[in-house]
């Protein structure tokens, strides 16, 4: 999906201008993935200290999904809030 | 003509179609004895049909036979699609780390890997990495990465890692860029 993802890097980027959050911060955001779709995270790295013994699932900002037409994407509560956070202090 | 049709797809994607046999109640139609033997140790039927392990698979679990056991195996001879097996198997986790050619194999609970930083710390030191875990379950709800996942990579020098579930499908996890 990383390699779709990098191919449709303009979709990503439009999406992003459209919806006034920024592109940078979903790349420096951690991601899992697979071959169809891809979950852009986020977490406070202060609650991520029990190793294997915890869980509980990082918060969704962004998903991105393998479309029929192209990459399709959906913002979450959190990450509309978060990623325009981010882009107003960058 | 229809029966031919079926027969073409059961060969495109038999997992899955014996899965949907059993959901429909004709198992005995499409799925002969003989073909269930052939499923075995795919985390797919094991999860859905509850068909056996392999022998290799069942070996292994002999070998980590309570919460908490730990096991050392050449490279080849335990993969992460084997501990999908035995995750669907048992309902519970397993992380895998590897050094050279070995893999150290850890036997979780339901909902955890006994792994915690101090524990990751010792196995970097080791010079192990983190090649990756299982999590109970059918769907890709349960592989979403936990903050702890993603921290646990730090300690291990790594930027990615994979969670399995029950099915044998998975997630990749990865850092960001900064």
């Amino acid at each position: 999906m990383k390699d779709y993802v990098n191919k449709h890097l303009s979709d990503l980027k439009n999406f992003c201008e459209n919806e006034n959050i920024s592109v940078e911060a979903v790349f420096a955001l951690p991601k899992c993935y697979s071959s169809d779709f891809m979950f852009i995270q986020t977490y406070d790295k202060k609650n991520a200290t029990k190793g294997l013994t915890d869980n509980t699932p990082a918060d969704i900002v962004l998903i991105i999904r393998k479309g029929e037409t192209g990459p399709e994407f959906e913002l979450t509560d959190k990450g509309k809030k978060l990623l325009r956070e981010y882009n107003f202090h960058s | 003509m229809l029966i031919t049709r079926k027969k073409t797809a059961l060969k495109a994607n038999p997992i899955e179609n014996l899965a949907k046999s059993a959901e429909g109640g004709i198992i005995k139609i499409n799925s002969p004895i003989s073909n269930r033997e052939s499923y075995k140790g795919r985390p797919t039927a094991i999860y859905t049909l509850d068909v056996e392990l392999s022998k290799r698979q069942q070996r292994i679990l002999d070998s980590l036979a309570e919460y908490d056991s730990q096991q050392i195996f050449k490279k080849d001879e335990v993969s992460m699609v084997d501990l999908s097996a035995l995750t669907a198997k048992t309902g519970m986790e397993f992380a895998m780390f590897t050094r050279g050619s070995q893999r150290l194999v850890i036997r979780g609970g339901a909902n955890h890997v006994n792994v915690d930083i101090k524990k990751a710390k010792n196995l970097a030191n080791m010079g192990y990495k983190f090649s990756g875990h299982t999590h109970p379950g059918g769907d890709y709800n349960c592989l979403i990465a936990s903050g702890n996942d993603y921290e646990i990579l730090k300690i291990f020098g790594q930027t990615k890692s994979v969670t399995y579930n029950s099915k044998g499908h998975y997630l990749t996890y990865e850092l960001g860029d900064r």
